[in-house]
This record gives C-alpha cells, sequence and structure tokens, in this order.
C-alpha cells in the first residue's frame, strides 16, 4: 500500500526547506562521464537545466528518477533516498519526457486504470477534469494523439495526483507556443503553494526566462554555471563593439566571442565592466545568450 | 503487492497476441482430426505440448514489445523491483497455466475420439508443463541478465528455440513411447518405478526454480540501468 507523499516522513521534511537534493552525482558511460553535479533545489522553485543535446541532462534527471543509477553520489526528494524508501520516492516524482513513455497500445482509459491501482494519491476525478479541459477522447488509443496531446496525457496523469517534485526532460519541445504557454502557466500554478518543485530541461531558453528561478548549465558531464536566474542576469553583461578596439585585458575577461558583420558579441563578468569604455556597447543577457557564448567558449578552450 | 498490477499491465500490452491463441488450439484440433494424418501416431498428449510450447514462446512478448521509454516508465512506478519482476514472472506463468486448461482440455477430448492414450499420459504432461516452466524461466533470466533492451535483438532467436526444442522433443518422445510401452514402462520400473513421481518432482523442481529466478532477476534489475 503506498503513502500520501507529504504525510509519511512529514517530521522531517518540515525540518528542510531543499525538496530535491543532489550530492557528487558521477556517471560514467563508455563515451560519457557525468562528474561531480551538486545542487539543491528548495521547495516552492523552478530550476532550469540547460545544456546541449549530449551534455548530461536525461542523465542527470534519469538519476534523479531513479530510472538510471549514479556511479556516485546521492540523490534526495525531501529528504529520502530511493534507496531508503522507493515507494515513497518514487510518489513524490511527476516524470514527463519529450519520449512519450506509456505503450503505444494503450487507451486514455487503460493509463487511468493503471494509475489509479498504482499511485495512492491519483484522483479519477481531477484527471477526468483535465481530458475534458484538454479534449483528450478516453477510448482512443495514445499511438494516435498528436504530440501535444501525449504531452497534455502526460501532465494529467502526473497533475492528477499529489507529487512534490515535477522533473521535465525537454517534455515542451516540438508543441506549439500556445500549448507552451498554457504548460508554463500550469508549471507556475504548482508551485504556487511554496511546498512543490519543478526541475525542467529544454532547449526553448525562453521558456526558461519566463518561469525559472535557478538555472543549472552542464556541459559535457560537467557544471558550467549555477545560479539564481536573477542573480546570473545581473552578473554578466553583453558586450558589442569591433575587435579592434578590445584591449589585450578585455579581450582575456570576455567570454565566447563571436565575430559578426558588425564587430563583435561576447559576454562579460558585470564586476569586470570597468574594462569597458564608450566604445562599446552593453545590455542585460538573455540566458539564451549567456549559455550560447559559455559554450563558444568551452568549445575554443 | 503490486505484482498483480504489474501482470495486468503486460496483459494490456500483449492483448493483440492473445486474441490469436485459440486461433492456434484451432490448429493443432484440425490437424489432429485429419483422417489418416501422420499425426495420429503421436500420442493425445501433444496437443498439451503443443499448447505449452506456444505459450513459451508467447511469454516473450513483453520484453520484445518494450520500447526503451516503456521500460523507464515502469521503472517509475512506485513500487519494489521485486513486484515489477514478480508481475512479469506471473505473466508468464499464467500463460502456461492457460496453456494447461486448453491442453488439458483438448487431451481429454482426443481420447473420447479414440486417440491413443496411456497410463503415461498424466505425467508426461506433468514433465512437458516442468519443462515449460523451466525454459520460461530461463529465457526471462536470460532477459533480465542482459537487459531488457539489450536481450531484445536476440529475442527471435531467444524466443522461438526453446520451445521449438521442447516441442519436438517431447513430440517425437511420445511417439516412440507409442512404439514400444512395454520396452519404456520397463526401464521406468527400472529406473524410478513411479512415473507420476518423476513428473511431480519435476514439476516441484520447476517451481521452485522459478520463485529463485524472481529473487534473482530483481537483485539484477536492482543493480542495472534499464
Amino acid at each position: 500500500m503506498g503513502h500520501m507523499p507529504g504525510t509519511r516522513h512529514k517530521e522531517r521534511n518540515d525540518k528542510t526547506m531543499e525538496l530535491l537534493e543532489v550530492h557528487n552525482v558521477s556517471k560514467h558511460y563508455k563515451n560519457f562521464s557525468l562528474e561531480n553535479i551538486d545542487f539543491v533545489l528548495p521547495k516552492g522553485y523552478i530550476m532550469g537545466y540547460v545544456g546541449q543535446n549530449g551534455a548530461g541532462k536525461s542523465t542527470t534527471l534519469n538519476i534523479i528518477t531513479n530510472i538510471c543509477k549514479s556511479s556516485k553520489g546521492e540523490v534526495r526528494v525531501d529528504g529520502i533516498t530511493c534507496k531508503e524508501d522507493a515507494v515513497y520516492y518514487k510518489e513524490c516524482i511527476g516524470y514527463i519526457g519529450g519520449d512519450f513513455y506509456y505503450p503505444n497500445n494503450f487507451t486514455v482509459r487503460n493509463i487511468r486504470g493503471l494509475l489509479k491501482n498504482f499511485y495512492s494519491t491519483f484522483s479519477v476525478e481531477k484527471f477526468n477534469e483535465l481530458l475534458d479541459k484538454w479534449k483528450l477522447s478516453d477510448k482512443m488509443k495514445v499511438k494516435d494523439f498528436s504530440q501535444g496531446m501525449k504531452v497534455k496525457l502526460m501532465f494529467a496523469a502526473v497533475l492528477a495526483r499529489e507529487t512534490k517534485l515535477l522533473v521535465l526532460d525537454e517534455a515542451t519541445n516540438g508543441l506549439d507556443p500556445v500549448v507552451r504557454l498554457e504548460i508554463l502557466k500550469l508549471l507556475q500554478e504548482y508551485i504556487a503553494d511554496g511546498e512543490r518543485s519543478v526541475i525542467f530541461s529544454t532547449h526553448i531558453l525562453s521558456d526558461l526566462e519566463q518561469i525559472a528561478d535557478y538555472i543549472f548549465f552542464i556541459h559535457e558531464g560537467k557544471k558550467v554555471l549555477y545560479d539564481a536566474k536573477d542573480e546570473l542576469l545581473e552578473n554578466y553583461l553583453l558586450v558589442k563593439g569591433e575587435r579592434s578596439v578590445v584591449t589585450p585585458e578585455l579581450q582575456k575577461a570576455l567570454i565566447g566571442i563571436m565575430d559578426n558583420a558588425y564587430g563583435f558579441e561576447a559576454i562579460l563578468p558585470s564586476d569586470r565592466a570597468d574594462l569597458l569604455n564608450k566604445e562599446f556597447h552593453f545590455e542585460k543577457p538573455t540566458i539564451d545568450e549567456i549559455v550560447v557564448h559559455y559554450i563558444k567558449d568551452k568549445e575554443e578552450n | 503487492m503490486k505484482a498483480l498490477h504489474f501482470l495486468k499491465i503486460d496483459y494490456v500490452k500483449t492483448k493483440q497476441q492473445m486474441l490469436f491463441t485459440p486461433v492456434f488450439l484451432l490448429l493443432i484440433v484440425i490437424i489432429m482430426i485429419v483422417p489418416d494424418s501422420d499425426i495420429r501416431e503421436y500420442s493425445a498428449v501433444v496437443p498439451f505440448s503443443y499448447m505449452v510450447f506456444m505459450m513459451i514462446i508467447f511469454s516473450c512478448s513483453p520484453f520484445g514489445s518494450c520500447r526503451s521509454e516503456e521500460t523507464g516508465f515502469l521503472q517509475l512506478l512506485p513500487a519494489p523491483t521485486r513486484d515489477r519482476v514478480a508481475g512479469r514472472f506471473l505473466y508468464g506463468m499464467s500463460l502456461i497455466m492457460i496453456a494447461v486448461v486448453l491442453g488439458a482440455g483438448a487431451l481429454a477430448a482426443f481420447r473420447l475420439f479414440g486417440f491413443q492414450s496411456s497410463a503415461m499420459d498424466i505425467p508426461l504432461c506433468l514433465i512437458a508443463l516442468a519443462v515449460g516452466i523451466f525454459i520460461m524461466t530461463a529465457e526471462y533470466v536470460f532477459f533480465y541478465l542482459f537487459g531488457e533492451n539489450t536481450a531484445q535483438n536476440l529475442l527471435g532467436i531467444i524466443r522461438v528455440l526453446p520451445g521449438m526444442c521442447f516441442f519436438f522433443v517431447t513430440a517425437n518422445l511420445s511417439k516412440e513411447i507409442m512404439k514400444e510401452p512395454e520396452k519404456l514402462q520397463q526401464f521406468m520400473e527400472t529406473v524410478g518405478r513411479n512415473l507420476n513421481l518423476i513428473g511431480g518432482i519435476a514439476l516441484a523442481a520447476s517451481l521452485i526454480m522459478f520463485v529463485a529466478a524472481i529473487g534473482l532477476c530483481a537483485a539484477i534489475t536492482d543493480k542495472r540501468d534499464c
């Protein structure tokens, strides 16, 4: 018999503000290694987990959901490791991936039955309500659903039960802007009570700009940046200008210099703004720009 | 105990295949009732072992129909690994039980139609059942040992070969027995004097192996990524 997330282990949970703790997690494959990933996500916040394809985003999220095991390190959700209490741990997590994971010959009815059997907090009424809202037919086989419908069905399955952590692995990729906006709104509603959190990997960084509180940027299995989003945006400047006026000192401080038709573009730590003069144009960068320039910098070095 | 819920998932996943089960039964019935058919030389145990053979093949289907994302989804469900593995094993066992019911029904019907039968039919069926459970268990252990996704590449061979060997061995064994039942009976008397006991022991051994394999596969799965 499952236990209500939030009731079991309650005493311990009340003492901690961290919902997700990832401590020195490593995973080694033949051609890829995830190395010493370490971060915490407090209750009531959204973390954007960003990086290029193959950077290690899905590997990290799969370790969090316990789909794969880490070679080293520990993951705690609401203070509990999966080893300590696998059933509670898994009840706490709602996972939505870019790939639809229910068997293709299942109908919505099959999925409802399955969720009812497995999750102690699953609400049939809430699930049906979400199906009605998103016009998902009960009798259709899921293989006949469009990508948007599949994502909505996965969301309905997760939101119809009491989870504490949503893990989204490129769940909004391939969706039209209207559905994406709808989902971003849902995520904000999800964390509104201050008790639940979301970790969200996506290539659409403008989505993160809107909703993320923290950004973790990973490249080739290693942490590059990890900070509160607002801090991150404050800590960097996007600098544009002509290459000829760049001093050697500035050249050293600039990150990911990219030449274009008008000169160059790069990011600069805000605390090195003293290196700039009126010949340069600078502004607050977007997350997208910070990530792109950091990747450029990593590739060059 | 969520093993039964996992068993249900496998049934939903493979329900199309289940619709074919009566067709296979019908096939053997038709073959056996054809007058002057060579198959009449075989005993009425044939439909029993045939059904067990078919179900051994069917029992591998949940492994074959599983996309890698689906394996992850099963892993996300809040249940101990042992329940997940036990559910899959129960699926295989339940198919073999279906084979027992259908095969025994067919065996009884053929006896009514005057097929050759002997006192050894029942113990032979028990041995066939034990071998069937043994093969199914061994195949499942193989799938879990090599990983559900990796083993899919070898699925075609794994699922057909042991069952096919099983069917031809039991069918030909029963044919030989029909030719010289006295000789075999003498042999049986010398060896154990009681084929029923041998059948019973074989079945008990296969069931012990079945239960032990669930524990082994759960331990393997716990240590491996899906």
